[in-house]
């Protein structure tokens, strides 16, 4: 597991392409104390090697480099990340929501989330 | 003989026969969302046989089938197509919730954010299968509980059931894809009614 | 999509209600006469979050709940959560219970194919092939129940073990089970690999190269139909993989038919697998956890952690963070048919619209494994 700056993702992606590392398992988000860390789980196929990276994201307007153009399986990673933890993917062909309904309020994965939507009153406990 | 009379003992055999026919070829939809789904698709196949009952004709298309089995968790998204598959079936139509999802929500009853809790704060329900999932010897169970149902029904007393047969929310008009609440139909909450022939039930949610 | 439609061409949804989706997928088309020209796959009409519950429960009370992200292979998604939580506190799982952990995996791998092989075939219009593999799904249904108790969601394992011991001759009826299973495989064989029929609707439909299926990130069954030799059992051994021996089914074409070849192959495989670990099942031994833990107060320590598992759809990978508290702090679940989903309009991108099914079906997706 490697930390890395935000800014060098896309560069960092690149050069592990280049070594190998042709599988990109997954991407997430967390969220910690202080700010938002975006995982990426990166594999490689030929010689059996994982490596982990974190990045660091300001908490009130998390935004990183989208690496869909590298790894195409980065696509829908980064929707999901963004539709349940709101983190904003610069320069992604397609950021909208994908697991939950369009019009919905909120990232539901933040600790802060809390369901305040009148329109579906009548699902309360 | 009052015409009343003779009308009565008329329809009721007519009842009866059309009850019969009814209750034994009831044709349910492929309605699968989740985990009940794979104990639905076991009960159909060699080893359960629905056909039995007569429910072995699954339809692809609501237009065809008189019943619906809702297996698996419904969510805030999947609920307008569930709410639009209901009314697209023709009358008389029923609904069976299979396992806790549909019943109350189950183990998502508590904090998920995007279940909904219990199908019949959507549509109206017949029977209800607890298990999670049910077996499938406890969906046939259920299914000879809604034959039983049938058969205590009139013709005549289908217009009234017909009001209590309709969804609770609305649907969307824009493209919004979360279902808004009918003003004026009250959700029904576990623990109220007692009986659970229909007529009953029309009384308790007029209250 | 729908702004670029010239007049020649029509848009087409299916879903989210459709009886070949596996669930409750919903795919918005653009047509050319029968020539699928564009699709946009829209999901999370199960989206339950799964993850969400994880932060609000302890981690016992978790892991019931694991077993509905994939109900078709619950044991391997409980397995993944255990195996991350054993990381974390160190648990050392003893020898039997790795070994019915095998057992049981490798029969629930069996489990799920079969299901798979009934309806890939429904999907194309057969609908016997689906009263034979229910057959013996049944049969190994039966099986679980017996060590379980319950038909579909187990809930066996906890964390450094297994619940509760074998019953008794339990063993022998899974070696009986597994003596037919080749048979019945053959029979199938018979049916299906030599159809003409199959054979026109499978082969050369829906090729998957290998560099576009690392891309898409692709794993399991439909990576190693592309020709890529990568299975976790063997490059990474977990439980007690790397003392049995099994080979890594694999296919060069990459096509409807290679996927299916390698899941049937692969149930031939698993049962040789189940075969060897029964024998090695130590005997005596009654030691099934490393320590009795207290429900309501187990702690798993601070840290963070990555379970990877082989399951029948890919790689299911748990990544647990814990901060030291009774409850996770982040669980998250990476599962093979999210991929799969992602690639479907590559696939059909071109191609005529009676293809849909045979690789919507040979990609083996479930859908609350996608939505979780």
């Amino acid at each position: 597991m490697t930390y890395i700056e935000a800014q060098g993702i896309l560069n960092k992606a690149k050069e592990l392409k280049t070594e190998g590392f042709d599988l990109l398992l997954s991407i997430f988000a967390q969220e910690t104390a202080e700010n938002i860390e975006c995982i990426y789980h990166f594999c490689s196929t030929i010689n059996n090697q994982e490596i982990i990276l974190k990045t660091k994201l300001d908490k009130n307007n998390p935004r990183i480099e989208s690496i869909s153009s590298l790894y195409k399986t980065a696509d829908w990673n980064e929707r999901e990340t963004f539709d349940l933890f709101g983190v904003e993917f610069l320069n992604h062909p397609n950021l909208k929501r994908i697991l939950l309904p369009n019009d919905w309020k909120g990232h539901p994965l933040r600790k802060d989330y809390k369901q305040d939507d009148e329109r579906l009153s009548w699902n309360e406990r | 003989m009052a015409i009343n009379n003779g009308l009565k003992v008329i329809l009721t055999s007519v009842d009866w026969v059309y009850n019969w026919a009814h209750s034994n070829s009831l044709w349910p939809l492929t309605f699968a969302t989740s985990c009940c789904g794979i104990e639905m698709i076991s009960t159909s196949a060699a080893s359960y046989d629905i056909a039995r009952f007569g429910s072995e004709v699954f339809r692809a298309t609501p237009r065809q089938a008189d019943l619906i089995i809702t297996a698996g968790t419904i969510t805030h998204k999947m609920a307008p197509a569930l709410v639009r598959l209901y009314e697209q079936m023709p009358e008389p139509k029923y609904v069976m919730a299979m396992g806790a999802c549909t019943i109350t929500g189950g183990m998502f009853e508590n904090d998920s954010y995007s279940v909904v809790r219990g199908v019949d704060r959507l549509i109206p329900v017949d029977i209800f299968i607890p298990g999670c999932p049910p077996r499938p010897e406890a969906l046939l169970d259920g299914l000879i509980q809604l034959q039983k149902k049938i058969r205590t029904e009139t013709l005549a007393d289908r217009k009234k059931y017909l009001e209590v047969h309709k969804p609770r929310v609305k649907l969307p008009e824009d493209d919004s894809e979360i279902l808004l609440a009918v003003e004026g139909i009250e959700i029904m909450q576990w623990g109220i009614q007692d009986k659970a022939l229909p007529l009953d039930n029309i009384e308790m949610v007029k209250r | 999509m729908t702004t670029a439609l010239d007049n020649r061409e029509m848009l087409i949804n299916i879903g989210p209600q459709h009886p070949s989706t596996h669930g409750v997928l919903r795919l918005k088309m653009r047509l050319e006469g029968e020539i699928i020209k564009d699709t946009e796959p829209i999901i999370g009409y199960l989206h339950r979050g799964m993850e969400k519950l994880a932060e609000s429960r302890s981690y016992c009370q978790y892991l019931p709940m694991v077993d509905r992200i994939d109900y078709l292979s619950s044991f391997f998604n409980l397995a993944s959560f255990c195996m991350a939580v054993e990381n974390l506190s160190e648990f050392e799982v003893p020898g039997k219970a790795q070994y019915i952990r095998v057992i049981t995996m490798e029969l629930n791998r069996i489990a799920s194919h079969l299901l798979w092989l009934g309806s890939f075939l429904l999907d194309m219009g057969a609908t016997s092939p689906l009263f034979y593999t229910f057959r013996e799904r049944e049969e190994i249904i039966k099986l679980f129940e017996d060590l379980a108790g319950a038909r579909l969601l187990y809930n066996y394992y906890c964390f450094g073990g297994v619940k509760k011991d074998i019953p008794e001759g339990w063993d022998k009826k899974v070696l009986e089970v597994c003596k037919k299973l080749p048979k019945y495989i053959k029979e199938y064989e018979a049916i299906i690999t030599k159809n003409p029929i199959v054979l026109e609707r499978t082969k050369c439909v829906g090729v998957l190269d290998k560099t576009t299926a690392l891309s898409y990130g692709i794993t399991g069954p439909n990576l190693r139909a592309s020709g890529v030799n990568y299975d976790l059992r063997k490059v990474k051994p977990y439980s007690v993989y790397n003392e049995l021996n099994f080979k890594v089914c694999t296919a060069q074409n990459g096509d409807c038919h290679d996927r299916y070849r390698v899941r049937v192959d692969e149930m031939l495989e698993s049962v040789k697998i189940i075969e060897q670990a029964i024998k090695k099942l130590p005997d005596q031994e009654d030691v099934l956890f490393t320590k009795k833990i207290a429900p309501a107060v187990f702690k798993a320590p601070e840290g963070e952690t990555v379970s990877l598992i082989e399951s029948p759809r890919g790689i299911t990978a748990c990544y647990l963070t814990s901060d030291g508290t009774i409850k996770p702090q982040r669980v998250k679940w990476r599962t093979g048919s999210f991929s799969a989903v992602q690639l479907l309009p590559e696939l059909i991108k071109n191609r005529q619209y009676a293809d849909l099914m045979p690789i919507l079906g040979s990609l083996d997706i479930v859908l609350p494994e996608v939505d979780r």
